[in-house]
């Protein structure tokens, strides 16, 4: 009997789907494609996939995207958590 | 890795969760909904829930978009999959959603071909390797993955490539939030709001949550200390008097969301008037098909699909689960008749789904210890 975790590494239980759950995951950018829509993406063990990047504007090398099905949905620009790199206390930036 | 270790910091976590014991009120019950699939998936990988007081309880939402096709539409899927020559491709979860007559995994067995993607860009490539067949995409997902589909159809049409076809199940997560605050048989003290989609759509989309039904709402990120502190930000809101929409996850989610995102999704779908979602039944203006401009690529056009909306499995209580109704244990087939290997419901199929996170990470406890 196969179970998900045969068919798909990416629903494997330990790390959730990041495919079809409203998950996604941070990826750095390694090479800008000649077709500047399109960037080589890594993710923190290494591991690269091609990344659509037209909704992010354009994007360089070693900068961070938030990835999900392929295509990045968010620049993660430095600045935006504390200097600590934590979320942003309650009635800080985290309140409207 | 920057931006996920930090947000997983026991010694914060374990202040926050000092901090939530202090807000809440002895005595008071508070039920807090994750909308999300992949906060479900989250609170029950870390032991969120673990680090919370008795009387605060998560309850799941319908946000996982595997667990709320119903089984029709997993139906016309298979139906289009057995068409001569077509390719068949779809994410990994849904390959073992259970329609009325079986799986697209037992569809490929019968002998269609279908094939697993991880992206619409993949099933794209697959078009263009092969000209001479149909690639169907199944596409699947709320509006963080809506884009990417929008994107893929662009690119197609660019690319002028004409055997590529959308069977387009995107959903919306607006119109299902409000038929759940509409239903007399849930109370709610807050809400956990998914962050990912607010990535695209922004944390406006949520301001008649407090406008118009008095509830608190915060935009949340999917790491331990993430939730934590938005639940903290829920339960402060609650103890101050006040009703609003609060983005904890400003380091990822601009309050307007992605502009970009949203044209494309403007000029690629359009809304349907109606869509049946597994549990919550049929909901207006709750999906998306492709526009006219984009009707070419429509695989429900191209090919006839039988569209029959089908009951679930009688012992199948996944709406209860949906709604937040029912914990996924107190379902009569919870761990005996449905498990991950042998789903009866799309809740315990995916790993986002409320009862699969429940089984895998063996919640099988009744009651929490207090903490």
């Amino acid at each position: 009997m196969l179970v998900a975790a045969d068919l798909a590494p990416s629903c494997d239980h330990q790390v959730g789907c990041i495919t079809c759950g409203d998950t996604a995951v941070p990826l750095r950018v390694v090479r800008v494609e000649d077709d500047p829509t399109l960037a080589v993406c890594a993710d923190a063990d290494g591991a690269r996939e091609i990344v659509e990047t037209s909704l992010v504007g354009e994007v360089e090398q070693g900068v961070t995207l938030l990835v999900h099905a392929g295509v990045a949905i968010q620049r993660l620009d430095e600045g935006e958590a504390d200097s600590l790199g934590r979320p942003q206390l309650v009635g800080e930036s985290g309140r409207r | 890795m920057r931006y996920v270790d930090e947000y997983r910091d026991a010694e914060l976590g374990r202040a926050l969760a000092g901090e939530i014991l202090a807000t809440v009120e002895p005595g008071r019950h508070y039920k807090v909904m994750e909308v999300c699939g992949g906060h479900t998936h989250s609170i029950y990988k870390y032991g969120v829930d673990d680090l919370l007081p008795a009387n605060v309880e998560l309850v799941h939402g319908p946000g996982c978009p595997v667990c709320v096709i119903p089984m029709g539409r997993v139906d016309d899927g298979i139906a289009i999959a057995h068409q001569p020559g077509v390719i068949f491709t779809c994410f990994g979860d849904m390959l073992r959603v259970p329609g009325s007559k079986g799986t697209l995994l037992e569809a490929k067995a019968e002998g269609a071909d279908v094939r697993m993607v991880y992206s619409p860009l993949d099933a794209l490539r697959i078009a263009k390797q092969n000209p001479d067949r149909d690639v169907v995409f199944f596409a699947i997902g709320f509006e963080t993955t809506a884009p990417s589909t929008a994107l893929t159809l662009k690119r197609a049409r660019a690319d002028g490539v004409e055997n590529f076809l959308c069977m387009c199940n995107h959903v919306t997560i607006v119109p299902p939030l409000r038929a759940l605050l509409d239903s007399p048989d849930l109370r709610l003290d807050g809400f956990i709001g998914p962050g990912h989609v607010a990535t695209v759509v922004g944390a406006r989309p949520f301001e008649f949550i407090p406008a118009d039904y008095g509830k608190p709402l915060v935009v949340a990120g999917f790491e331990p200390l993430d939730l934590l502190q938005s639940i903290h930000m829920i339960l402060g809101q609650l103890a101050d008097g006040r009703r609003e929409v609060e983005n904890q996850y400003s380091r990822v989610v601009p309050y307007d969301g992605n502009l970009r995102a949203l044209e494309v999704l403007a000029e690629v779908f359009e809304l349907r008037p109606h869509f049946e979602w597994r549990g919550l039944g049929f909901i207006s203006q709750s999906a998306l098909r492709l526009s006219d401009a984009y009707a070419d690529f429509d695989a429900e056009i191209r090919y006839e699909v039988p569209g029959v909306s089908v009951a679930d499995p009688k012992a199948c209580q996944c709406g209860e689960v949906l709604k937040g109704v029912i914990k996924p244990w107190e379902c009569k087939v919870f761990g005996t008749a449905c498990t991950p290997e042998h789903a009866i419901g799309t809740c315990m199929v995916s790993p986002e789904g409320a009862c699969a996170a429940y089984y895998n990470y063996g919640r099988f406890a009744r009651e929490r210890e207090v903490v």
